[in-house]
């Protein structure tokens, strides 16, 4: 932690490699410089992201830094295990046919019409009246939508056999809405970086507004999965075996306690791996993802990687890998071809080795299952399409 | 039992729609909608529709009775309001009663003034609706104790 009289926090590291890129290294010495900021823990999937990279923990006592969550708030991965193998996915036929079901039953970006929004969110509220009118606007049009770019819906196969279905998706428009609003009234540190002072009636209510959007994107993942389950059931008689559900954000703040005193935990694509406690952290549209067990190491403020993270950015993945390139990467996972030529961005070559992720991060999480791809479902980033 | 998961985020409306029991479950939709036509044939294209503005006409017309017996000139007439009123044939009977709280009104005196009155009165529906011919009014006055005539 940061000693009296220090300025710069403590920065802990689990890397895949020796070293950072430059760019990546600035924002974590950034990070580490700003006002308040305890602790910062760099994890084995960092890589560049504005002002803050992905793959970053931050601790403060009082101050809150809605950069340092990340913008698509409540951003994670849910899964769910079906009651049968991985092998009706296998053939052509019906792999075909789920991705054409896929395309209705999960939009993009807005529905075809207003969608009841859960009572549990109804319940509560948001801390402003325009992002209320937004929540019931924006938030129902786009409620169980799963977005574009690195988001995706994809059917896995366990060691063992048995099929789960896993989403990653966040809490579409309204996420970043929040982080704008209240970027707005936010104070600039001497890095540059906006926070708010979470014992205020600003910080307390961006506290409460991320609070909500964590909760819709986790409502919004279970919505995706509510329809391919229905779907499943109708059409090939396969049921979800509900307890088996696991929901995994890694874009948010909150109040944890570490080191015997309060802190506000920033995690920016970074999963809590508290002891015990069972996460999700996925690979590349080619690579296995991983149901993992966290071992509470106070060292990392009980956090671990999320995913592979990126190697290459999307422009430059666009340049150096073609769709022939990705068809090869994918070998036997499925996936819808009229987007091949749109996805390069999303191959798995664009991603670490999820395999050195895990090695680095053995002191984090437990390895508890681990899940192939079978069959990936996404949309291209439609910035660049 | 205990609840799914997904029973918040489902498409709760249209399942519970699908689970609800129809008289046309099972039933092959052909006949159906068969059933359905003949049903329309034998009810009469437009009939509710009808039924819907006969009794805004009826309504208008007790309205505007009303309202000519409230300002007309004659006294007793003020006295009365219109209970009912009632399609008969190409006539409209209009049922009269005191006001409430009006126990001393003549019946006799007021039924003869109100026949008196009855051109007056066709006039005043006569404006009020939009009808090529203003229907013959037969007006009768009872006491305001008298049962309607609907039961």
């Amino acid at each position: 932690m940061k000693g009296e009289g220090t300025s710069r926090a403590e920065v802990r590291q689990w890397l895949a490699e020796a070293r950072v890129p430059p760019k990546v290294q600035q924002n974590i010495d950034r990070l580490a410089d700003s006002d308040d900021v305890q602790r910062v823990v760099v994890l084995p999937d960092v890589h560049l992201g504005r002002l803050v990279n992905n793959g970053c923990v931050a601790a403060t006592v009082d101050l809150v830094y809605p950069q340092a969550g990340g913008s698509d708030i409540g951003c994670g991965f849910s899964a769910v295990r079906f009651n049968t193998s991985a092998d009706v996915l296998k053939e052509d036929e019906r792999a075909r046919t789920v991705i054409r079901q896929l395309h209705g039953l999960v939009p993009a970006l807005k529905q075809s019409s207003v969608q009841a929004v859960p009572a549990s969110l109804r319940d509560r509220s948001l801390s402003d009246p325009a992002l209320a009118k937004e929540s019931e606007r924006d938030g129902a049009w786009q409620f169980g939508t799963l977005g574009s770019g690195n988001h995706f819906v994809e059917f896995q196969e366990e060691e063992a056999g048995a099929l789960w279905l896993m989403v990653h998706s966040g809490s579409r428009a309204l996420g970043q809405l929040i982080t704008r609003f209240h970027l707005e009234r936010a104070t600039r540190s001497r890095t540059g970086l906006l926070f708010l002072d979470g014992r205020s009636a600003l910080g307390q209510a961006y506290l409460n507004d991320m609070d909500w959007a964590v909760c819709y994107a986790s409502l919004n993942r279970l919505a995706i999965m509510a329809r391919v389950v229905e779907f499943f059931d109708a059409a090939f008689g396969i049921t979800a075996e509900e307890s088996s559900y696991l929901d995994s954000p890694h874009n948010f703040a909150r109040r944890e306690r570490h080191f015997g005193r309060e802190l506000i935990v920033h995690r920016k694509s970074a999963n809590s791996a508290g002891l015990n406690e069972r996460n999700l952290i996925a690979g590349s549209m080619g690579s296995p993802s991983f149901i993992v067990e966290g071992l509470g190491l106070e060292e990392s403020l009980c956090s671990s990687s999320h995913g592979a993270g990126r190697v290459m950015s999307r422009t430059e993945a666009c340049q150096r890998i073609s769709p022939r390139d990705l068809k090869r990467q994918l070998g036997a996972v499925k996936y819808d071809d009229r987007q091949l030529a749109r996805l390069c961005d999303e191959a798995p070559g664009a991603y670490r080795d999820i395999r050195k992720v895990m090695q680095a991060q053995h002191d984090l999480v437990r390895r508890r299952a681990r899940l192939n791809p079978v069959l990936n479902f996404k949309f291209p980033d439609t910035r660049r399409t | 039992m205990k609840k799914s998961i997904f029973s918040e985020v489902s498409s709760l409306e249209a399942r519970k729609l699908v689970d609800e029991l129809r008289p046309d479950d099972g039933v092959d939709p052909r006949e159906e909608a068969k059933r359905r036509r003949k049903e329309r044939r034998e009810a009469g294209s437009g009939q509710a529709h009808g039924v819907h503005k006969h009794e805004q006409f009826l309504a208008q017309a007790r309205l505007a009775i009303d309202t000519a017996l409230r300002t007309a000139a004659t006294p007793v007439l003020n006295r009365l309001t219109v209970r009912e009123v009632v399609q008969e044939g190409g006539s409209l009977v209009v049922v009269v009663t005191p006001m409430e709280g009006d126990a001393q009104v003549d019946l006799v005196e007021a039924t003869r003034a109100v026949q008196h009155a009855i051109p007056m009165l066709r006039r005043e529906l006569a404006a009020e609706i939009t009808r090529k011919e203003t229907p013959n009014l037969k007006v009768v006055v009872l006491p305001r104790e008298a049962r309607k005539t609907d039961g």
